[in-house]
């Protein structure tokens, strides 16, 4: 695989793999819905882990949406040296509290293996994947400073790229080798969501998204129905000849 | 259409026209407070707006400079017209702005042959002079870019260079400062132009700057003057390709960040000088000379120092 390609198809192909994956396990499981929310409790013991990695992981991922959603904004917070010192301190904090997490999350894993071969297999190489991002992100603090800022300025476009359908990997290519395995280590590690215990959260989150608008689908369908009997609209379509 | 019905010819009509044809007639009332405070309201916002147009140059002679007006200058005037080479297919335009009026050209350059027709005389005469070939009407070009060719002519045209353009030696005080500011992020660029500081660092700046890029203490000295003024004026990754090469920042951002680089090499030279005189005073002990090492050291430190580059 080229490294534009890298950036410029396999983004999609992990979403896709992603969604797809997703879908196919609902689908396969879908008639037995209780099952999969008997399997919650060991995806949790799997990948749950403590309040510090969970919280850590939400602010890991609010950080970066933010520097998405608003990077004029984190330049202007970073204009002030204090500022700039304090984000960045409070971010590699942060990094290092979840490298912390998953470590004992991988010890837990690896200490009393559970679920199938495949199962563990899987989780095993999703644990490995979120451990390069978390590392390569906290290496790329310390040997190219100030990524919060630099992030903004190259990261934001590509992002923005991505979601436009344009994608344009020009700025991404060019980054240095830790950046770029920052980058593809999380696609990889969605990508791979789907054959790992995470996938049974997201399939119930579906079940209940399809189930809450079953709802007022069905409630709407009844009505149109009730409306259609009553105003005879068959006979619009179809007029009784003369 | 009834021009004599009951709507146009109505009783009072004869009160209404006359009425009207008063006011007509009428002498010109004295503004109320209102419209003169209305008034200074919108002579005080033109005038900021001068004020800020004028930001971007604050060297004399290069006030009215305009990138954009010499680009469509080289596109549009210069395959019939010369700037102080003598007639081409057209006249020679340089001191085109004294010889004719603005107002004159404005109407000229947006349609020669209406001018031309309408009997002018100078319009006639020239087109009598030019073998009776008249100029094109350049009708898509708004007034305000004719002006600034027209203010790019004034200034001296093609002859002039750009504010970037000017060594960085003739740099002033307070444009080192600018350049300083901009650098670090302090002072936001125009035309959303990235901060330096976010990538890159020079000597004696700390941890203030990145280092995702090299550092660029040396820079001015690796690319010199010319060669930095071009690559200032492209972004570091292209990674807008919406900005036009050259516009990427005015020219006097580029010109004080130049400025500045060329500050910042000068104080590493001085610096490496310095330190490599006390190294050299270490080693040899307090017999030697320092004006002999500081020669002969100052060569090969600056060479190492440009490995730091990417």
């Amino acid at each position: 695989m080229k490294a534009d390609s890298l950036f410029l198809e396999w983004p999609y192909m992990a979403v896709g793999l992603f969604c797809l994956g997703i879908l196919f396990r609902y689908l396969l499981t879908r008639e037995q819905i209780a099952f999969v929310k008997v399997k919650l409790p060991e995806s949790r013991a799997v990948f749950g882990g403590g309040t510090l990695w969970r919280v850590s992981l939400v602010l890991l991922l609010l950080g970066h949406l933010a520097g998405l959603i608003f990077p004029h904004g984190i330049l202007f917070w970073n204009s002030n040296p204090m500022r700039l010192y304090l984000l960045e301190g409070f971010a590699f904090v942060v990094g290092l509290v979840a490298l912390g997490s998953w470590a004992a999350l991988m010890w837990r894993h690896l200490e009393r293996p559970t679920g199938s071969a495949l199962n563990q297999f899987a989780d095993t190489v999703f644990l490995a994947l979120l451990f390069v991002g978390l590392a390569s992100g906290l290496l790329m603090a310390i040997v190219h400073r100030w990524a919060s800022s630099w992030g903004v300025m190259t990261f934001t476009p590509y992002a923005l790229s991505l979601l436009q359908g344009k994608p344009s990997a020009g700025i991404v290519v060019q980054m240095p080798f830790l950046a770029r395995l920052h980058l593809f280590s999380w696609f990889a590690a969605i990508a791979l969501v789907p054959i790992t215990r995470v996938a049974p959260f997201l399939v119930l989150g579906l079940h209940r998204c399809i189930e809450l608008m079953r709802k007022p689908a069905s409630a709407a369908g009844r009505t149109a129905e009730a409306w259609m009997e009553r105003h005879d609209v068959a006979a619009w379509i179809w007029p009784e000849e003369d | 259409m009834h021009l004599s019905g009951p709507f146009v010819f109505g009783p009072g009509y004869e009160q209404k026209v006359a009425e009207i044809m008063r006011r007509i007639n009428a002498p010109p009332q004295r503004l109320p407070g209102r419209a003169w405070l209305l008034l200074l309201l919108v002579m005080f916002t033109s005038a900021l707006q001068r004020l800020h147009a004028q930001d971007d140059a604050s060297n004399p002679g290069q006030s009215r400079f305009s990138a954009e007006a010499a680009t469509t200058f080289n596109k549009r005037c210069t395959a019939c017209h010369t700037y102080g080479k003598g007639i081409k297919v057209g006249p020679d335009l340089k001191g085109v702005t004294e010889r004719r009026k603005r107002t004159w050209l404005l109407r000229f350059i947006h349609g020669s042959a209406g001018v031309i027709s309408s009997g002018d005389p100078i319009a006639t005469s020239l087109f009598a002079q030019f073998k009776q070939q008249r100029m094109p009407d350049w009708t898509d070009l708004s007034e305000k870019q004719i002006n600034d060719i027209l203010d790019y002519l004034a200034i001296g045209g093609p002859d002039i260079k750009p504010l970037d353009e000017r060594n960085a030696e003739l740099a002033t005080e307070a444009e080192i400062e600018t350049g300083r500011q901009l650098f670090f992020n302090q002072m936001p660029f125009k035309r959303d132009g990235k901060p330096c500081a976010t990538c890159h660092s020079v000597q004696g700046s700390g941890l203030r700057g990145g280092s995702l890029g090299p550092n660029l203490s040396d820079v001015y000295f690796k690319y010199q003057d010319e060669a930095l003024t071009t690559f200032l004026r492209h972004p570091c990754f292209g990674w807008d390709t919406s900005i036009l090469s050259g516009n990427y920042l005015t020219a006097k951002e580029s010109f004080a960040l130049k400025a500045f680089l060329r500050q910042a090499a000068l104080q590493q030279s001085k610096n490496a000088a310095s330190s490599s005189i006390t190294t050299s005073s270490a080693v040899n002990g307090e017999t030697t000379q320092p004006g002999k090492s500081k020669g002969a050291q100052l060569g090969p430190t600056r060479s190492n120092e440009g490995g730091s580059s990417r």
